[in-house]
C-alpha cells in the first residue's frame, strides 16, 4: 500500500467484525508497546476499506452492507515468527533479549491473552518484535463489567511461558517489576494518544473502564504479586 | 456504532487523511516454482485487470546460474522450460500451469495503472526470491501483456490517482507515526 506520503510500504491488513474491539485493542497495544520501548511494527495505520475491498480480501466473512470499514494496516517486520522454528533455536536468545522482561510485564498489564510464539518475530541477531495486540484486555469482546471483575484476576501469560518457561527467576521477576514501574507514567503520557482514536471507536463508559483497568494494574508493586 | 459512522468520525478527526481512488482494481496470482529440495520459490506474478492478464516472469538467464549452483545444470535447464511453459499457460487462458509451478491467489490489487501494480508486486514479492534477490528487477524479468483486450495497455500514471488500501486515514500530527 501507499503510506500518507505516497511511499510504498509492505503492510499487513487486518479487518475486524463490527462487534469486536480488536481495532481499539490493536491501537492501544501498539501505542503502549512503543512507549515502553518494546520492538514492534515501526508504523501502523487506520485505513478505511470499502465493502468491495473487504469482500475481496476476506471473502469468508459476512461484512454486511456497510460502505466503509475502519481497518488496520501494520507495517511488515522482516523476520520469522519464533513458532516457525524449533524452540531450541531461539529460546536462549529470547531469554537474553533486552525487551523480554518489558514484553512479559506489558502482557501482564494489558491482560494480553494471545502472546503466543506466532506473535513474536525473530528479526535476527538476538532481536525480536512483538505483534498482534487484538487480544489485549482479555480479548476483543471485553466489556466494562468484565474488566472490573478481572482487574486483579490471574491469567495465562503466554509470553511468560514462551520466554521464561512459565516461572520467573528472582532476577527475571525483578526485571519485570522494574519494567512495570514505568507503566503508570507511560499511561499518563500516552493516554491522549489512545483516546485520539478510542473516542471514535468506543463508548465513553468503555474508555473509562479501560483506563481504570490499566491504572489499577499500573499501581505501585502491583506486578510484585503477579509473576 | 456503525462502521461507516466510525469511518466518518475518524476522517473528521484526522483531516490529513487522504482518500485513495485507484484507477485499476483486480486480482492476481503469485507464481511459485517447487524446487527439488522442497521450497516454493517465487518466479513471477500475474494480475488480472478488466479482463486482461499482465504478467512478469523471471528471465531464465537471470536465475540459471543460481539454480545450477544449487541444484545442478539439469534442473536449471528444466526450469528454463518450465518458465517458457508458464508464460505460454498464462498467455493461453485455457492452459494449465505446468507441473512444478503453482499459483497463490492475490485477492486484491490496486493502482494507477497495470504496469505500476505489476512492478510493485514484483519488487515487494518476487524480487525477494532466493533466485533473484541480488539483482535489480529491471534486469530480471520479461514483461508482457496478454488477454482479450490488448488495446487496454496502460497509459502513463495519472497524477493524483492513488494506490491500494483505499482511503487511508493517517495520523493528524505525527507524520509516519501510525497512531
Amino acid at each position: 500500500m501507499l503510506d500518507e506520503y505516497g511511499n510504498e510500504v509492505k503492510a499487513h491488513i487486518k479487518a475486524f467484525p463490527a462487534d469486536s474491539k480488536a481495532l481499539a485493542n490493536e491501537l492501544a497495544g501498539w501505542i503502549l508497546h512503543r512507549a515502553a520501548g518494546i520492538e514492534t511494527a515501526e508504523r501502523i495505520w487506520v485505513i478505511i476499506l470499502s465493502n468491495a475491498e473487504l469482500r475481496a480480501l476476506f471473502p469468508a466473512v459476512d461484512w454486511g452492507d456497510a460502505d466503509d470499514w475502519p481497518s488496520l494496516a501494520v507495517q511488515h517486520i522482516s523476520g520469522q515468527p519464533v513458532s516457525a522454528k524449533s524452540a531450541e533455536l531461539w529460546v536462549d536468545e529470547l531469554a537474553a533479549w533486552h525487551s523480554t522482561a518489558p514484553c512479559i510485564a506489558m502482557a501482564e498489564w494489558l491482560w494480553e491473552i494471545d502472546g503466543n510464539a506466532g506473535n513474536l518475530i525473530n528479526t535476527g541477531r538476538g532481536e525480536f518484535a512483538a505483534i498482534d495486540f487484538a487480544d489485549s484486555f482479555g480479548g476483543p469482546h471485553w466489556t466494562p463489567a468484565r474488566l472490573r471483575k478481572n482487574t486483579h484476576a490471574p491469567f495465562y501469560n503466554k509470553r511468560l511461558h514462551i520466554a521464561w518457561g512459565g516461572i520467573a527467576t528472582p532476577a527475571q521477576r525483578q526485571a519485570a517489576q522494574e519494567s512495570a514501574a514505568r507503566h503508570a507514567s507511560i499511561l499518563a503520557r500516552h493516554w491522549r494518544d489512545i483516546t485520539h482514536w478510542w473516542d471514535h471507536l468506543l463508548k465513553p463508559k468503555q474508555i473509562q473502564a479501560a483506563h481504570d483497568f490499566l491504572l489499577a494494574r499500573a499501581a505501585v508493586n502491583w506486578m510484585d504479586h503477579r509473576l | 456504532m456503525k462502521p461507516s459512522k466510525i469511518a466518518d468520525a475518524l476522517r473528521a478527526a484526522n483531516p490529513a487523511s487522504k482518500p485513495r481512488q485507484p484507477a485499476y482494481t483486480g486480482t492476481g496470482h503469485w507464481l511459485y516454482w517447487h524446487s527439488p529440495s522442497g521450497e516454493m520459490l517465487p518466479i513471477g506474478v500475474a494480475i488480472h485487470l478488466n479482463g486482461v492478464t499482465y504478467r512478469q516472469i523471471a528471465e531464465h538467464n537471470d536465475i540459471q546460474q543460481t539454480v545450477a549452483a544449487l541444484w545442478g545444470e539439469t534442473v536449471a535447464w528444466q526450469l528454463g522450460k518450465l518458465l517458457d511453459n508458464t508464460t505460454t499457460a498464462l498467455y493461453d487462458k485455457t492452459g494449465n500451469l505446468p507441473e512444478g509451478i503453482s499459483a497463490e491467489a492475490i485477492e486484491l490489487c490496486q493502482g494507477d495503472n497495470p504496469a505500476q501494480i505489476l512492478d510493485r508486486l514484483w519488487r515487494h514479492g518476487v524480487a525477494d526470491s532466493l533466485l533473484l534477490k541480488k539483482k535489480p528487477p529491471s534486469q530480471l524479468a520479461e514483461r508482457s501483456i496478454s488477454g482479450s483486450n490488448p488495446e487496454a495497455v496502460p497509459d502513463e500514471p495519472a497524477e493524483n490517482t492513488r494506490d491500494a488500501a483505499a482511503s487511508a486515514v493517517v495520523p493528524p500530527k505525527r507524520g509516519g507515526h501510525g497512531q
